[in-house]
């Protein structure tokens, strides 16, 4: 007789059900417990305190600093994806290319991503110094990079455009994975590099890069470590995102419930921007 | 055969779990007599801890049945915080918490993150010499929540040789705002990336920022009677104080280049003879290692520049200890026994002894009214403890819901700092409106409620 466990169901469920118990507790059920903080006036010591309803949201939408929050956040998020989205998949394109020697280079774009990121913001804070940095010292000016309101955002997201990090092993990956008789019938038929890129490549690894899109965009919207190592939100509140205020109201302010309500908000824009995006990228196939 | 074994490797799992859970709730002292408390405290550096850990075995000494367990707080300040608290709301917060800032400890105590230890403290005899603006911070409705161990008042430190460098006598430091803004001109030298006074810009600016009020004889916001919340830092003073940063920076352009850098900046600047003055409270001497690289003669103290209405005001800072509300009543008695020890006037000046020894010689302020650290360190620079003393005489607390409206007051500083053409009444106005509506009229109608 066959036991029951030694059905593959039932052994694959049992091998899974540590990781998705985990996985619950530590990501779903803190998105639940978040919506229920959001209409309480949290007490830390005793829980939940006063119901306040939707007062945090209104107290949240009728604040000059949450709305100042987002307009950051969203700007962040351009520059940084304009920045800081291609060079992953450009430099997959060339290192796709390389024959010979390409593990040097694959060793390369992949050590900055072992470095912890807050070692890389500091180092980043040297470079924009405004006496010594080196940054100005090779433009010969005394720009303060980090401390001009016109300037911080794109001093935060400059170092996007140096790429690597793992993005560069995914597009390599997908690359790697697309047929080379394709290339070779295009170029017996005369396409060129570009045409070939275009018409071949690309679409051939859309799905990866949506679902870098997705992600980059999800990591946009939480951008909280360089803020705190670079700028804490300044100058003026020009680099305070949504991340920081509820970082701000739980952690400084111990408004929690209010945090919490923000968090929600930050929840329910990325929830519904990447339906939008997985929506668009089915509809498209 | 195979499904005997898969059974056995079944229950055999199933055991070693078990066993990891039982092993891992807590367990109880193998001896019942002895009651264990946790500690959490600040770490500065080895040696400081290692004369924590002579102290604590002296008081396990004197007190068998009670058994320290320390563990040094994670992180820089703000971690620090951060671990507190979510310890405290995860029910594994210390019994005893030694960084509970004055800064703090109003938010610790709404919180319910402390004891109420009126009880203990007024039946000890030891607590009526304690200095009373230091005791008073941590006292809500008559009821105290904490006992200080530590004070620190802000001073005016400076480079003696670069005073002398640039012509200064560096036994004479600057008495009012007017020499101060003379003296930070005389001592800049931007070619040679040198600047007067290192301001402070970044996110807490307003830590620094409040000293200026209270000279300029305003406050930044006030307590009513009633409990609530009155901003007055868009009053004359204030307003006086935001021009003077604002001169400072653009007038006579004696601050660093980046006004915005963060606190260890310029701790770092000063030491390398980048800026000639700074605020700094003096336990911040050792804290940010600028006595391993500067000699105490090079080192200035002073109390801060007089304002235009003649006053020295300085902010007062420290720790106090308080006790988890939430443990068994033998385990708080324990933690008061351990705090008693600790802020005891011998036990101060044990602690005072072995620092000296261990050569980490700073000025300290006693909590204690009868008792100075001058008197039993003889090894500081005079004027060092002069300047300490003198401080303390015009010592303030924070300014009232200072968590709570620092960031929007800083944006406010941040902007004079950044921007010339910025108008300080019109900026402090900007930040009384955002005060108000995300602050402090709601504080009011609760406090009212």
């Amino acid at each position: 007789m066959k036991s029951l466990l030694s059905r593959p169901w039932v052994a694959a469920c049992i091998c899974l059900a540590p990781a998705i118990l985990v996985f619950f507790l530590f990501k779903y059920f803190p998105i639940i417990q978040a919506f229920g903080m959001s209409v309480y006036e949290w007490e830390i010591m005793n829980p939940p305190g006063n119901l306040t309803g939707i007062e945090n949201y209104n107290r949240a939408f009728s604040s000059a600093t949450f709305w100042t929050s987002w307009s950051n956040t969203l700007e962040l998020l351009f520059i940084g994806f304009l920045l800081g989205f291609w060079p992953p998949l450009l430099q997959a394109i060339f290192l796709s290319n390389i024959k010979r020697g390409q593990w040097i280079f694959r060793v390369l774009y992949l050590l900055p991503f072992v470095v912890p990121a807050v070692a890389q913001f500091t180092v980043w804070k040297w470079i924009y110094d405004q006496d010594y940095g080196v940054l100005n010292s090779i433009l010969g000016r005394q720009d303060a990079w980090l401390g001009d309101a016109g300037l911080v955002k794109l001093s935060l997201c400059f170092p996007m455009l140096l790429g690597g990090g793992i993005g560069v092993f995914i597009y390599l990956a997908a690359i790697k994975g697309i047929p080379k008789e394709l290339f070779e019938a295009a170029e017996l038929d005369g396409a060129g590099p570009f045409r070939q890129l275009i018409h071949i490549l690309l679409p051939r690894i859309k799905y990866v890069i949506v679902i870098q899109l997705i992600l980059a965009i999800a990591q946009g919207f939480q951008v909280l470590d360089k803020i705190l190592v670079l700028t804490e939100g300044g100058p003026a509140g020009a680099s305070t995102t949504v991340a920081f205020t509820i970082y701000h109201y739980a952690f400084r302010t111990y408004e929690i419930g209010y945090g919490a309500a923000i968090a929600v908000t930050l929840f329910i824009a990325v929830f519904a921007i990447t339906a939008i995006q997985l929506r668009l990228s089915r509809s498209k196939d | 055969m195979k499904p005997i074994l898969e059974k056995t490797l079944w229950v055999l799992g199933l055991g070693i779990f078990l066993l990891l859970i039982i092993r891992s709730s807590h367990g109880s002292s193998s001896d019942s007599s002895v009651i264990e408390i946790r500690i959490w405290d600040e770490t500065r550096s080895t040696s400081e801890d290692r004369i924590k850990s002579i102290l604590y075995r002296s008081f396990e000494m004197e007190h068998p049945n009670i058994k320290l367990k320390r563990m040094p707080s994670p992180g820089k300040r703000t971690d620090d915080r951060v671990v507190f608290t979510i310890a405290m709301a995860g029910g594994t917060g210390p019994d005893c918490y030694g960084a509970a800032h004055f800064s703090l400890i109003p938010i610790f105590i709404d919180q319910g993150f402390c004891m109420d230890l009126t009880g203990y403290i007024k039946n000890e005899p030891q607590y009526s010499n304690l200095v009373d603006s230091i005791m008073n911070i941590a006292s809500k409705k008559g009821k105290i929540y904490g006992v200080p161990h530590e004070a620190y008042v802000m001073t005016l430190a400076y480079r003696k040789d670069l005073f002398s460098k640039a012509g200064l006598d560096p036994q004479r430091p600057p008495q009012n705002w007017d020499e101060f803004a003379q003296y930070a001109v005389k001592l800049t030298d931007r070619p040679n990336k040198q600047y007067g006074f290192g301001i402070l810009g970044m996110d807490f600016s307003s830590w620094h920022w409040e000293n200026y009020v209270w000279q300029a004889g305003g406050e930044v916001t006030e307590q009513m009677p009633d409990g609530t919340c009155r901003i007055r830092f868009t009053e004359e003073p204030s307003v006086k104080a935001m021009q003077y940063y604002k001169d400072l920076r653009w007038t006579w352009n004696c601050v660093q280049p980046n006004p915005l850098q963060g606190y260890e900046d310029n701790m770092r600047d000063f030491k390398n003879g980048r800026v000639a003055m700074i605020l700094i409270p003096a336990v911040h001497l050792y804290q940010f290692e600028i006595l391993k690289v500067l000699k105490p003669e090079q080192i200035g103290f002073s109390t801060l520049p007089a304002g235009p209405t003649g006053i020295r005001a300085a902010q007062i800072g420290g720790a106090f200890y308080i006790i988890n509300p939430n443990i068994p009543k033998e385990r708080q008695d324990a933690c008061f026994k351990f705090i008693k020890y600790m802020t005891s006037p011998e036990t101060l000046v044990k602690r005072w002894l072995l620092l000296k020894e261990a050569k980490i010689i700073y000025p300290l302020i006693s909590i204690y009214k009868n008792l100075a650290f001058e008197d039993v360190i003889k090894d500081i620079p005079p004027e060092w403890g002069k300047a300490l003393t003198e401080s303390i005489k015009n010592g303030k607390a924070e300014y009232f819901l200072k968590d709570h409206l620092n960031h929007i007051i800083s944006d406010g500083i941040q902007l004079i700092l950044t921007k010339q053409d910025a108008n300080p009444k019109v900026v402090l106005e900007d930040c009384a409106t955002r005060a108000h509506k995300e602050v402090v009229d709601r504080y009011n109608s609760k406090i009212q409620k």
